[in-house]
């Protein structure tokens, strides 16, 4: 099982590569889980085929300890597993606590057992802001981080920080640093000031994601780019981006075995 | 609401489980917490800790430190102590608010163990589980540390999921390990009173493993996975309980399949609330010795599946308690503090049985003997 954590900031492109990237494992046979791990639930609005998954903190709110896997995975385009893990009453709460709460429900209801993913792609809040939502790098999850991020200031900002973040975790053997996924703003120079920021990260750029009207297109429709506009050179684009993603994975995958 | 405590005090937490638990291996324990969780554990729920050299220590967790997660300041003064103090090992254990923040322990854990070069565990306990999930985890972590394969010795065992929670400190550890040695077999870890880490890491050594409390099982089905060391659980009390336990353990040794001591039929005679293994065999004694017929038995702290039997019940909190108390029998049997449930008039006749785990230090000095023949005190209040 090859497991994934893209972040990056808020509004930068995630979920939409996210779910274009489940789409594009999905159609090369993969058996796919995406979790979204941001309060807005909005992760798996483009895969999930119309209709969201509850929640699983909506679920543990009503239906307490008797909560199945049934209330929480809703399979969507290609067979792809939808989990949205949901978060506290806008204003009062704990965001960070609430994604904690989700992956030990998913962990109590052997989610990962039953359903047996191929590839499972947690899909986290812009920034890496507190302990719960570092959970995704920490042991037992992700494998490869990979952050979504433009040329943008603040963008490259927050890919400093989920660096960090996995630097600080270096130590205890968590998730590495898989790449960058640049999601073109075409801002001046973008390409090179992203490749500057990955190099001083010590990893690479994945692939430039260039920007296109299918995508907006597609999220009208509630679909990604790969379902709805399969034979577009956008689609080719998120079905590259797989193959790398996976490429990568499999070599740091054996080069730790 | 259906948790909500009108009259019971707090059972004892999962931290003070793993306390418990590792309380005499000659390790460094150290509670993430503002103080209140390890005065609660040194205070209300070990009674090994007055005149005890153990290492028990609270990391004086303060709000800012909360805000800001520095882990290595945790780290960095562990690390500070365990140069002084050169303990066996180091264990970090959770309290409610590094649950809250969602403290790493594990990768904490680790960060000890790769710079100290000592073995070092790191468990999340929050003080929302109880005890026996607490020493649970501690006795999976130690079985899963030290138990590697080792050549089997005949008629050696261990026991799995002893602590003062359950078993007090009035001899009842000492009386399970002389009813095995009675029967010629040797003890070798017994996790996790009067024995030591080096035993404990000769456990592969034994032909079987006798779990004595629930927070065992966890163990014992470990080194059953990886080891293939089979277990029995239950508990020599009284004469024919104990001689039928040492005939399952003998035929566990021989063909290596686990066993559960049998189920008795249940019944409105007799209800005994408490922990399950021990309350199981107390009901066996009851039944095989003095022909009780009709004892039920009802599992107070965190239900187990792999050891509930037809007719059990388990109680989740104060109003179960209170409903099963109530439930029509001749004879309660249960800490004193489950007394004050029992409805005004009631004929049921309740008959003290302290558990640490639930009454703490107001009754931990008139906790009965029960293992062996002492089962007698027991009976004679019946």
């Amino acid at each position: 099982m090859i497991k994934i954590a893209l972040y990056g900031k808020g509004g930068i492109g995630k979920s939409t590569t996210a779910s274009n990237l489940s789409a594009a494992f999905a159609q090369k046979g993969c058996r796919v889980m995406q979790i979204g791990c941001d309060p807005k639930a909005d992760s798996t609005q483009n895969v999930a085929g119309g209709e969201q998954p509850r929640t699983v903190l909506d679920a543990l709110r009503e239906k307490g300890g008797a909560v199945a896997l049934d209330d929480i995975v809703k399979e969507g385009y290609g067979g792809i597993l939808c989990v949205e893990a949901g978060g506290p009453t806008p204003g009062i709460g704990c965001a960070g606590r609430g994604i904690i709460t989700a992956f030990e429900k998913l962990e109590e209801l052997k989610a990962y057992e039953t359903f047996k993913p191929d590839i499972v792609l947690y899909d986290v809040l812009g920034d890496v802001v507190c302990g719960g939502f570092a959970m995704p790098i920490r042991g037992g999850y992700a494998d490869q981080v990979f952050v979504v991020t433009s040329g943008e200031k603040m963008a490259l900002y927050a890919a400093a920080n989920i660096a960090l973040a996995i630097e600080n975790f270096k130590n205890r053997g968590y998730a590495s640093f898989g790449g960058v996924i640049l999601n073109a703003r075409n801002v001046e120079r973008e390409n090179e000031l992203v490749e500057e920021f990955a190099r001083d990260a010590g990893t690479q750029v994945v692939k430039v994601i260039p920007r296109s009207s299918f995508v907006q297109r597609a999220e009208e429709q509630k679909k990604t780019v790969v379902e709805a506009y399969p034979e577009s050179d956008m689609a080719r684009e998120y079905l590259d981006l797989a193959d790398r993603v996976l490429g990568i994975c499999t070599r740091e995958e054996q080069k730790n075995a | 609401m259906k948790q909500l405590s009108l009259s019971l005090p707090p059972f004892a937490p999962d931290y003070s489980g793993v306390c418990s638990a590792l309380f005499e291996l000659g390790g460094m324990i150290v509670i993430h917490d503002a103080c209140g969780c390890t005065g609660n554990y040194t205070g209300f729920d070990e009674p090994r800790w007055y005149g005890s050299s153990s290492e028990v220590y609270c990391s004086a967790l303060r709000q800012i430190d909360a805000i800001i997660g520095d882990d290595e300041k945790l780290i960095g003064r562990i690390m500070e102590a365990a140069e002084e103090m050169l303990p066996k090992f180091i264990c970090v254990t959770g309290s409610p608010v590094p649950m809250v923040i969602g403290t790493d322990f594990e990768g904490i854990a680790g960060e000890i163990e790769q710079r100290t070069g000592l073995p070092a565990f790191g468990f999340a306990t929050t003080g929302l589980r109880l005890y026996d999930c607490g020493a649970s985890d501690a006795f999976l972590a130690l079985a899963r540390r030290f138990g590697k394969k080792r050549e089997t010795v005949e008629k050696r065992i261990n026991l799995l999921g002893l602590t003062p929670l359950d078993f007090y400190t009035n001899g009842n550890a000492g009386d399970i390990r002389a009813a095995f040695l009675a029967e010629g077999y040797t003890v070798g870890a017994s996790m996790a009173m009067d024995t030591s880490l080096e035993e404990i890491a000769a456990c592969a050594q034994a032909q079987a493993n006798v779990v004595v409390s629930q927070s065992g099982l966890a163990a014992a089905n470990d080194l059953y996975s990886r080891l293939g060391i089979p277990y029995v659980a239950g508990l020599p009390v009284g004469k024919k309980p104990t001689e039928e336990l040492l005939e399952l353990l003998g035929r566990t040794c021989a063909d290596g399949k686990n066993r559960i001591a049998a189920s008795e039929k249940p019944g409105k005679k007799v209800l005994i609330l408490g922990e399950k293994v021990i309350s199981d065999s107390i009901r066996r004694c009851l039944v095989r010795d003095y022909g009780f017929e009709g004892v039920t038995v009802a599992g107070l702290f965190t239900p187990n599946a792999g050891l509930m039997q037809p007719g059990d019940m388990q109680a989740a909190c104060e109003e179960e308690i209170a409903a099963e108390v109530n439930g029509g029998y001749d004879i309660v049997i249960g800490d004193p503090m489950l007394k004050v449930l029992l409805e005004p008039g009631s004929r049921t006749k309740f008959v003290d049985f302290p558990n640490p785990a639930v009454s703490s230090k107001l009754h931990w000095n008139e906790c009965i003997p029960f293992i062996g023949e002492h089962i007698e005190e027991l009976v004679k209040r019946i």
